[in-house]
């Protein structure tokens, strides 16, 4: 395993050669730069023209790519073009509230989704399985966005539970860290264990129908039994590839959720980079954000091994 | 089966906590607010005129030199302000962007500031003298004001931050074409040495809109381009405290702030600062700054609270919103004059013909309480706008045959089919409503229209390149840039239009316009100019639109003047 984990790990190194350079010629064939940005509505040709100068976005593409590539190898993630604070300290200060949302969005998606699931499988075609499966298609089909301002309407505005904006750290405040969480965490765990639930039930419900699965009633094993040592471990793997991808899924989400409830968080940089056309800031973004997922990748490979014995790496 | 269980179990029991907090915060029926208000009783007599209507419209400040005379106590708390964009830089002699400017109204000051009669009056300047010929300028700046940062304001920092800004202002390039030298003389006085004599020197000093003539000390004006202001150091009523690039950027009440000696009106004069901090808080969704606006999350969004719902907000007894009939911006459909169709005079005033203006601004702000029309080139409410000169019937196109004319005159330059591209910014409602306008009226006039729809970022790139674009939207200046030597989209290809100027006429009524000295001299060569606007049209301008702003009940003396966000001075909240 050792070995395999090692070959996993190097292998990473020519997935971020290839994002890099992906990113670099995509941020750069997109039109829009930060010279036009920065400069205003207000700004004619020659405004734009001096502080593209400036900036140094004059150069040629070429010239800028090997200014990035020995900048990004000698660990310098650069800066954001219109602040000047680099990349690791808007990382820094924004990584907070983006690990509260995903860590407790994941967590209560997988909470509420394989035991949901679980049930919908075993109570297959009744009235509860009928609900489980409208609430998961409902928590698919719905557009975050929407779903997110609908909860603000009615749990912030209406109600006044919670803020209808921001973010307060726990360090500061547990009390107003939860409140100010609850809403898009919320909304992250309903998308989340909507997509557990499908993948848990039509999973679970593949295994139930297995002849193994037949004996061990024959034996007279409770229903329990049957479920949780049979059936769960036995359909395991396609649950957890789903929440695999959920994890990747989670850091997109987040960008969303956080443009909805104006959490100052990755997702919100990530978002607001690409808007403003902050390349270095962006560029380095979606390096750390692939390598964030590989690594998840990497972690569901290895728990393979834990839920099914056939599995050898 | 029962370790499984117990995993379970364990993961169940994580949430426990969680959901009980959870309970406890849906049971309680108060919001958490970091908004502290003060109260204190002020002995100062204030007159303050508190509007009886909850939608205000608003013709002049409500009060904008009600507040108290000093800051005897310390009440106001923390103000907190909507921004709808991030900021992107905090060197303001660096960009026209409106969030920066924002802050800059509250941090930095100009030498001198325009009243509510837009009069540039004194406010770093002490005084100043010109000379019988009209060559020389000699400015005192006022004694005992200090940067933020402890740095005595010299004149040597006035005169190289004003330099500064000219090196990028449009206005400012045309008044330094009439300067020779600019030369600190003392510790507080300069001169001004010119080539010709010139009225604008004082507008120069105090500009609104395009860059700010803002006073900076060294260690702003002397920070390189490629690294980027981390602070905004001035001499305002509140000093920079920090800014979290995407999120927010506070400010503090400035306690060694030296204030001019006059009554605080607009941007000029005594601005006292009663709250203790002022938070602008980036908030990029719409409805979101709504609803924080509504819950008392924040207290005020300076402008663009869309037209729709300014009726619904209008009923909320907490809010107070304002509709600024002092002419905000002058929008329009911005048309390439140098490649496609439009490089042809007659196609330009065929399109100018059938445009429908009203429907344009009733597509980018809303009903008729939001915007006017004026056959003016310049802002209706501004000192040249709003006057008919005979030239305008082109203007008014129902008077001028209108679309079917222009169908006519499209039809026999043999352009029916013609492809034109018309730029439609997505993230920008106020302009994508009038995109629509523009198709629809291309095509009844016979062009095969290619309607491209994009973001703002992409569309700022695009108009770099004529052959990408025909028709774009955007919005200059109101009636606080009233002055047409503001507008570089009248000047040769100064703006993204790429005006022409093929006669040259309005250059030299520009150049006529500069060395004007006298009101009634000036108000003839602006008749002059718009006469050219509307045989060339540069491009098409619909008419002013009014800028509205919404703010907390409880906030008091703010001024709803030309939608400038000048309100975090000379405000307070109230009981």
């Amino acid at each position: 395993m050792t070995a395999y984990i090692i070959k996993r790990v190097l292998a990473v190194i020519p997935i971020l050669i290839f994002v890099g350079v992906l990113t670099f010629s995509l941020v750069h064939i997109a039109p829009g730069d930060a010279a036009n940005i920065m400069a205003g509505d207000y700004a004619g040709p020659d405004d734009v023209k001096l502080i593209r100068k400036e900036l140094g976005l004059d150069k040629p593409i070429a010239t800028q790519f090997v200014e990035w590539v020995g900048r990004t190898l000698r660990g310098d993630l650069g800066r954001s073009i219109y602040s000047g604070k680099s990349v690791a300290e808007l990382v820094r200060t924004r990584v907070g509230p983006t690990i509260s949302l995903t860590v407790l969005g994941g967590l209560f998606a997988v909470l509420i989704g394989i035991p949901l699931g679980v049930f919908a499988a075993w109570k297959a075609g009744s009235r509860w399985d009928r609900v489980i499966q409208i609430f998961a298609a409902l928590g698919i089909s719905i557009p975050g966005f929407w779903l997110g301002f609908i909860m603000i309407l009615a749990f912030a505005v209406y109600l006044r539970w919670f803020p209808v904006i921001g973010y307060v750290s726990p360090a500061e405040s547990f009390t107003g860290w939860i409140r100010s969480i609850t809403l898009p965490v919320s909304l992250l765990a309903i998308s989340g264990s909507s997509i557990i639930i499908r993948m848990t039930r039509a999973s679970i419900l593949e295994v139930l129908r297995e002849d193994y699965i037949r004996t061990a009633r024959a034996k007279g094993l409770a229903n329990r039994a049957v479920l949780f040592r049979h059936a769960l471990r036995a359909g395991a793997i396609p649950i957890i590839t789903v929440i695999g991808a959920l994890a990747g899924g989670l850091i997109t989400g987040v960008v969303v959720t956080e443009t909805v409830f104006t959490i100052p968080g990755l997702g919100r940089l990530v978002a607001e980079t690409v808007k403003n056309r902050d390349f270095p800031v962006v560029q380095s973004m979606l390096m750390l954000l692939a390598s964030l997922y590989v690594f998840i990748n990497l972690m569901v490979d290895l728990a393979y091994v834990f839920f099914d014995p056939r599995v050898r790496l | 089966m029962n370790r499984y269980l117990r995993k379970f179990g364990r993961y169940a029991l994580l949430a426990l906590p969680l959901t009980i907090v959870f309970a406890v915060a849906c049971g309680s029926d108060t919001v958490t607010t970091v908004i502290e208000t003060v109260i204190v009783e002020r002995e100062v007599q204030v007159e303050v005129t508190r509007e009886v209507e909850k939608i205000v419209v608003a013709t002049a400040a409500p009060s904008d030199a009600a507040a108290p005379a000093r800051v005897d106590e310390r009440f106001g708390g923390e103000l907190r302000v909507a921004l709808g964009a991030a900021i992107t830089t905090l060197d303001i002699h660096r960009t026209t962007g409106t969030t920066a400017y924002e802050i800059s109204f509250a941090v930095q000051e100009r030498m001198l500031a325009y009243n509510r009669d837009l009069i540039a009056t004194p406010l770093l300047m002490d005084s100043w003298t010109v000379s019988n010929d009209g060559l020389q300028w000699s400015f005192k700046l006022r004694d005992g004001i200090k940067f933020h940062n402890g740095v005595p304001l010299t004149a040597e920092h006035a005169v190289n931050s004003w330099s500064r800004w000219a090196e990028r202002d449009n206005y400012g390039s045309i008044i330094f074409g009439f300067i020779d030298d600019v030369t600190a003389t003392g510790e507080l006085t300069f001169t001004v040495d010119m080539i010709e004599p010139t009225a604008l020197v004082l507008e120069g000093m105090a500009r609104i809109g395009g860059y700010a003539p803002v006073i900076m000390p060294p260690e702003m004006y002397n920070i390189p381009a490629a690294e980027g202001a981390e602070v905004m150091i001035g001499t305002g009523p509140y000093e920079f405290v920090e800014w979290v690039p995407g999120d927010h950027l506070l400010v503090r009440r400035y306690e060694a702030y030296s204030p001019a000696d006059s009554a605080g009106s607009f941007m000029a004069g005594r601005k006292d600062a009663f709250f203790d901090t002022v938070d602008y808080v980036v908030i990029p969704d719409e409805n979101a700054k709504i609803a924080a606006l509504e819950v008392g999350q924040i207290d005020l969004i300076s402008r663009g609270i869309p037209g729709d719902i300014v009726d619904t907000l209008g009923a909320n007894p907490d809010l107070d919103i304002r509709i600024a009939t002092n002419s905000s911006t002058r929008d329009g459909a911005w048309i390439d004059n140098v490649e496609g169709p439009f490089t042809d005079v007659r196609v330009r005033r065929a399109f100018a013909m059938a445009y429908p203006v009203e429907d344009a601004l009733r597509a980018a702000v809303g009903d008729e309480r939001f915007w006017t029309t004026c056959p003016s080139m310049m802002a209706c409410a501004g000192k040249w706008g709003g006057f008919a000169d005979g030239s305008e019937g082109i203007y008014n196109y129902r008077d001028n045959g209108g679309l079917e004319a222009a169908k006519q005159i499209i039809k026999d330059l043999g352009l029916v089919g013609t492809d034109i591209i018309v730029l439609q910014a997505g993230d920008r409602p106020r302009f994508a409503g009038p995109a629509e306008i523009s198709r629809q009226t291309l095509e009844e006039m016979g062009f095969n229209v290619i309607f491209k729809q994009t973001d703002w970022a992409t569309q700022t790139n695009w108009r770099e390149k004529p052959e990408l674009w025909d028709v774009f939207h955007t919005a200059g200046g109101g009636a606080w840039a009233a002055n047409p030597l503001l507008n570089s989209s009248l000047a040769k290809n100064k703006y993204w239009n790429k005006y022409q100027d093929e006669s040259g006429r309005m250059t030299a009524g520009m150049q006529k316009l500069a060395r004007a000295t006298t009101a009634s001299e000036q108000l003839a060569i602006v008749k002059e100019m718009q006469n050219v606007f509307w045989e060339d049209i540069p491009y098409i301008s619909f008419g002013d639109t009014f800028g509205t702003m919404g703010i907390r009940a409880n906030i008091e003396g703010s001024v709803t003047l030309f939608s400038m966000p000048v309100n975090v001075y000379n405000a307070w909240r109230s009981n």
